[in-house]
């Protein structure tokens, strides 16, 4: 089993978001989810990665051989789950490279793996950064701060390169991206994909969707999944929208 | 009453005359009101506390920058004749469509001020001096006693304030134009007291423009005391213009408590007067507060401009927002002392100050000291303070465009002081202000 | 949900005790019995063997200081001391310490006070080529390596009370001329019964190879450290000199009032770095160091340069405002401080930069970190007075707030007479982030190493303006002070 997600039901502060997600992910597949606001979607991938501010009421998530909601975020981190944020944070005073260093060193040592010295993580790192078209310059800069909305998302794409993970949850990377930061995110992604790596691909839109084209569509709705099908559902939402689902879903 | 076993202070004798004639006169007013008249006590209290405090000296770290000898030398006087002067008063009444409310020499002249009978209803207007001659009356003024006499001129002003206005909006009631109330001196070395109280019941809204000025040989001592009081959901938004002559003296000690979710909204313009000091102490005790605070200072020749904020944030997600701006030409001194708190309640708590000073000569100084104390960590507050001379690459630039220097630098100095007016939300109101403000400092800049 | 994070930080934060400086040195001393008074004046100048000039330093700055009251104006509450409760000197006993002025490098330390540097991990031995070190052991100065290297360039490196004997002249001229004995209470206090301190010299044109350092002791209980550090830069010198200090854990306040005086000629330049970790008392700071510091330095000379660097992680009061007085033309000052308070420390520090010369320059960056119930603030004049044609300012302020019983404050004066300065002031107010602790803790990395990591961040601006071994030092002093913030 890679990840089975059962009957979850999430709240923030009091009011209750998720009121029963199922889903299971194969390894290599690419599952999008999409909604229209408000119907839980950020939620269900803060839920994966373990922010603390939401509280699980019921339901299991299982990803490998753990009962990932036991963990906390950083050994989720370290088994390699990653989330690409819709918002990368900004740290100011630390480098990309510490940071770097300091998270990937963190996942070998969980991995039982010796950690990597100065110079054979910054010989991988700038191998990782040309291949995304990166300033090396970038290394040394503080952590997202004063970069443009497309630099931190490919900062965020070059952080899932270096942390090789299981699991990559896309949580609306798209969001207020131009034409070609989109690019640069779903040709990152596309590169990263491999028979062991599962995606979930958060979005509202369609677009990021042409460039991924995932295995899998579900429509997030009220806290639930009300419909999955393939690549054509989400099309389909391009063309109808969410509204007739939604009725469909209401009605029942 | 209490005992005074500590040792008296030492006052210096100009200090020690001054203090004798304010009492004298305290006592005067006293006398005049009668025994038992409701407000004794209350003014005795006061008088008791500035025989034993006086005034201030350069030692206080608050009056550092502001001597007050030149103040000290004149005895303003507590009687006089004034000359109403219809046409001159109605001249220098801002240009605004609004209630117009005229004091002259500390005085409500109701033969001056407009007709109120076509104010809506929920609002309730009576000058000071109405409200003292009954007990009730009288007792809205004394909410902040405790906060007011922590300053000389608060205590001076529970001392001696003769007259005032008292203005209260019911809930939701919400006046169409603003109140605007004209001070005028009319009289050499006179002293004016005045004490408001402004109060807004849940959910209403009232623009205020105060102004001070003076016409023939009007030139005294504006002493004054606003309160204000906004309940949950009130709006007020005010103005006060101070351009008294440049001998005058300028004291104005503002107490504002804010309610949940109140929104209040000041801008100070100083202009005139040899000594000024505008003082906000605001208090913003329920949540999703938004405050903003401005000023505007040009002081030129010897005059001393000292500007003062306090924001006390004590409740969650309040916002602050402040802007002084001061310009000094000549010997001028200006002072900015600005002090934001948040209480370790006041989580959330978004507080921005910013000071910014032009210096246009070399005898010119500045003093600024913008504070935070910080008790919470959730929160959000920043303060900034620049001073420094015209840029010379904007100057350049203007000439490069056309312009000569002498125009250059009116431009960017007018352009520098405007800044704060941009939050004047009403466009009469700040219209009124762009041309009164050119108009005022224009000849000054060359 | 939120606060307990927090919450959770603190308690591990008050519970950490963990002060490594904290043991005690047992060796023969010989102490002062407690009390202070004239005769108490004159004795420590007769075992220091002074020249008549030095007591009448001292006697004058005594009889001063009665007159004055102790100050409490700082953000930072404190008991009245009671000053005949101290003792005023303690050495320790041994034939050629450096007291009576004969002692060579480190070769006749108390082997048990060599023990406790050794430990401390100051080379008195020399063993360091990158160093000089001056080792002051409660009231004297036990040992100054690297002298005969320093004095083929000129140099002067050694105890103040040596400097009283070898150097009268310049110890004449310079003692008191930058704080003068009447400064203020605590220099007051200082000037009367100055135990020891640093003395350095460096000549004209000389850029001194290696760091200078003096590493303070307080190990007697009940006993002030009152040292005196005097530091001249010669025209076109250079010089880099760092300063440390601890104390054992006592259950009562120990007096640190030290007074530190800095000349810097035309063309020189001296970095002045600190790290502070002196015991800061237990839970509630009781028996901490009260730390009350009268640093100054004057740049006397064109382009002449001072630069104070602090990291400030002890003390149970630390009250301190290293200072620059810009007399000379294009001279430069700067203020580069972390100042982190956890548990109920209190800090009251920052600066005063005075701008007399034209096109004087100076520049704060101040970082204070709160934590615990302590309340750290920012206190500083900027002032420029009105020959300081074309002078600038630029200062920065930011705290960070760990945890909600914590105080940070931020006290700027700015007063300026000149209308051709410049002086801009910035500060902010922030804590860690949830979404910054969340961000890295997705990355992998431990809700601990994250929170150092942010906070090293914060701090990065003045940590980089530390010589190289003592900007890790302060790294590490502050993970030490954050260790374990999770449970």
């Amino acid at each position: 089993m890679f990840l089975n997600i059962e009957n979850l039901h999430a709240q923030v502060e009091d009011k209750t978001i998720l009121k029963g997600i199922n889903l299971r992910v194969n390894p290599g597949e690419v599952h999008a989810i999409m909604g229209p606001n408000g119907s839980g979607k950020s939620t269900l991938s803060s839920v994966l990665a373990g922010r603390e501010d939401y509280e699980v009421n019921a339901g299991e998530i299982r990803f490998l051989d753990h009962d990932l909601l036991e963990m906390d975020a950083d050994e989720r981190a370290q088994q390699g789950v990653f989330l690409a944020f819709q918002y990368p944070v900004e740290i100011p005073g630390v480098s990309n490279k510490l940071f770097m260093h300091t998270a990937l060193n963190a996942k070998r040592a969980a991995e039982g793996l010796p950690a990597l010295d100065m110079f054979d993580f910054e010989q991988l790192a700038l191998e990782k950064m040309k291949r995304l078209e990166m300033s090396p310059i970038m290394l040394e800069r503080s952590v997202n701060v004063g970069f443009s909305g497309g630099e931190k998302k490919r900062n965020d794409i070059f952080q899932m390169a270096m942390l090789e993970p299981k699991l990559c949850i896309m949580d609306e990377t798209d969001s207020g991206l131009d034409i070609d930061a989109l690019r640069i995110v779903a040709n990152g992604v596309n590169a990263l994909r491999s028979n062991e790596r599962s995606f979930i691909v958060v979005t509202h839109y369609q677009r990021l969707l042409d460039h991924i084209k995932p295995d899998f569509v579900h429509v997030l709705y009220d806290g639930k999944i009300i419909k999955s099908g393939g690549f054509e559902l989400a099309q389909e939402l391009e063309e109808r929208g969410y509204d007739h689902l939604i009725q469909a879903y209401e009605k029942v | 009453m209490t005992t005074l076993s500590k040792p008296m202070k030492k006052f210096s004798p100009l200090a020690q005359a001054a203090m004798d004639y304010y009492q004298s006169q305290a006592k005067q007013l006293m006398q005049a009101e009668g025994e038992g008249h409701a407000v004794t006590a209350f003014r005795q209290a006061a008088l008791n506390r500035f025989l034993e405090q006086g005034f201030p000296t350069r030692k206080d770290e608050d009056w550092q920058f502001t001597p007050l000898s030149n103040f000290l030398k004149t005895h303003y006087a507590f009687n006089g004749v004034s000359r109403i002067d219809e046409a001159a008063i109605a001249a220098v009444k801002p240009k605004v469509d609004g209630w117009h409310l005229v004091f002259v020499d500390g005085y409500f002249s109701e033969i001056l001020s407009d007709d109120l009978a076509g104010m809506p209803s929920g609002v309730s207007l009576e000058s000071g001096k109405d409200a003292l001659d009954f007990e009730q009356g009288f007792r809205v003024f004394a909410d902040h006693e405790t906060d007011i006499e922590q300053d000389a001129f608060g205590m001076l002003n529970a001392m001696l304030f003769d007259d005032g206005l008292f203005i209260e909006l019911a809930a939701h009631v919400r006046l169409a134009k603003p109140i605007v109330v004209s001070y005028v001196q009319t009289l050499a070395s006179h002293a004016n007291t005045t004490r408001c109280k402004i109060k807004l019941g849940r959910g209403a809204q009232l623009q205020l423009i105060e102004q001070y000025v003076a016409i023939d040989a009007g030139c005294g001592f504006e002493n004054s005391v606003c309160e204000i009081d906004l309940a949950e959901q009130a709006k007020m938004s005010q103005v006060i213009w101070q351009n008294l002559p440049e001998q005058g003296m300028f004291f104005n000690n503002q107490f504002i408590d804010l309610a949940e979710q109140a929104q209040f909204n000041t801008h100070y313009i100083g202009l005139g007067s040899a000594i000024s000091r505008h003082q906000n102490h605001v208090q913003m005790a329920g949540e999703r507060i938004e405050s903003e605070q401005n000023s505007i200072c040009f002081a030129r020749n010897q005059q001393i401009m000292d500007t003062r904020t306090y924001t006390g944030h004590s409740v969650e997600w309040g916002a602050s927002r402040q802007l002084h701006k001061l310009v000094l030409a000549d010997q001028a001194i200006g002072v900015f002392n600005g002090m934001i708190k948040v209480d370790q309640k006041a989580q959330k708590t978004d507080g921005m100050m910013d000071n910014k000073n032009l210096l246009l000569s070399n005898k010119a100084q500045m003093n600024a000291k913008p504070q935070l104390e910080i008790y919470a960590d959730d929160v959000k507050c920043s303060h900034g303070s620049a001073s420094g001379q015209i840029s010379a690459d904007q100057i350049f630039y203007l000439q490069a465009r056309g312009l000569t220097k002498q125009q250059a630098r009116q431009l960017v100095t007018l352009a520098f002081l405007m800044e704060p007016l941009e939050s004047v939300a009403d466009h009469a109101v700040r219209d009124w202000l762009q041309q009164a403000l050119s108009a005022a400092v224009t000849p000054y800049l060359n | 949900m939120q606060t307990t994070q927090y919450e959770e930080i603190n308690d591990i934060l008050a519970k950490n005790q963990h002060y490594k400086e904290g043991f005690h040195t047992q060796t023969l001393v010989e102490t002062f019995a407690k009390g202070l008074n004239e005769d108490v004046v004159k004795a420590i100048s007769a075992k220091k063997n002074e020249p008549q000039w030095m007591l009448d330093f001292r006697l004058k700055a005594f009889r001063h200081w009665q007159t004055m009251p102790e100050p409490h104006w700082a953000k930072a509450e404190y008991e009245p001391i009671d000053y005949q409760d101290y003792s005023y000197y303690s050495a320790p006993e041994c034939g050629s310490c450096a007291t009576d002025g004969q002692a060579e490098s480190g070769s006749a330390v108390d082997p048990e006070v060599a023990k406790a540097f050794a430990a401390l991990g100051v080379p008195i031995d020399d063993s360091d080529a990158n160093i000089a070190v001056d080792a002051i052991f409660d009231s004297v100065s036990v040992s100054t390596t690297k002298r005969d290297q320093l004095e083929k360039l000129g140099i002067i490196f050694c105890s103040f009370s040596e400097a009283v004997q070898d150097h009268p002249e310049l110890v004449q001229r310079y003692l008191g001329s930058v704080v003068p004995y009447h400064d203020n209470f605590f220099a007051a206090l200082n000037s009367a019964v100055a135990s020891d301190g640093t003395f350095v010299f460096i000549p004209e044109g000389v850029r001194c190879p290696i760091d200078l350092s003096t590493y303070f002791r307080i190990n007697e209980a009940k006993t002030g450290q009152f040292e005196r550090t005097i530091l001249i830069a010669e025209k076109g010198s250079y010089i880099s000199y760092i300063e440390g200090c601890s104390a054992p854990i006592r259950d009562t306040y120990q007096l640190h009032a030290a007074v530190v005086e800095v000349i810097v000629h035309e063309d020189a330049e001296v970095k002045y770095s600190t790290v502070q970790n002196w015991y800061p008392g237990d839970e509630d700071c009781q028996g901490g160091i009260l730390n009350f510091v009268t640093k100054r330095g004057v740049c006397e000379g064109r382009n002449a340069k001072l630069s104070w660097t602090q990291a400030e992680t002890g003390s149970a009061i630390t009250w301190k405002y290293p200072s620059c007085i810009l007399k000379g033309d294009n001279s430069i000052g700067e203020f580069y401080s972390v100042a982190l308070t956890n548990r109920r420390q209190q800090a009251d520090t920052g600066t005063k930069m005075i701008h007399i010369g034209k096109n004087t320059r100076s520049t704060i960056i101040s970082k204070g970190l709160s934590a615990g119930k302590s309340d750290n603030t920012y206190r500083g004049l900027v002032k420029i007075l009105p020959g300081a044609e074309g002078a600038r300012n630029f200062t920065q302020c930011d705290s960070m707030l760990i945890g909600n019983q914590c105080g940070a404050h931020t006290f700027p004066y700015i007063e300026v007479q000149n209308p051709t300065a410049q002086v801009e002031h910035e500060a902010t107010t922030s804590r860690i982030g949830e979404d910054q602790l969340f961000y890295c803790q997705q990355r992998g990395i431990s809700e601990q190493d994250a929170i150092s990591m942010i906070v090293n961040g914060f701090c990065k601006e003045v940590f980089k303006e530390l010589p190289l071994e003592f900007a890790q030092e302060a790294e590490e002093l502050l993970a030490i002070s954050l260790e374990g913030s999770v449970g």
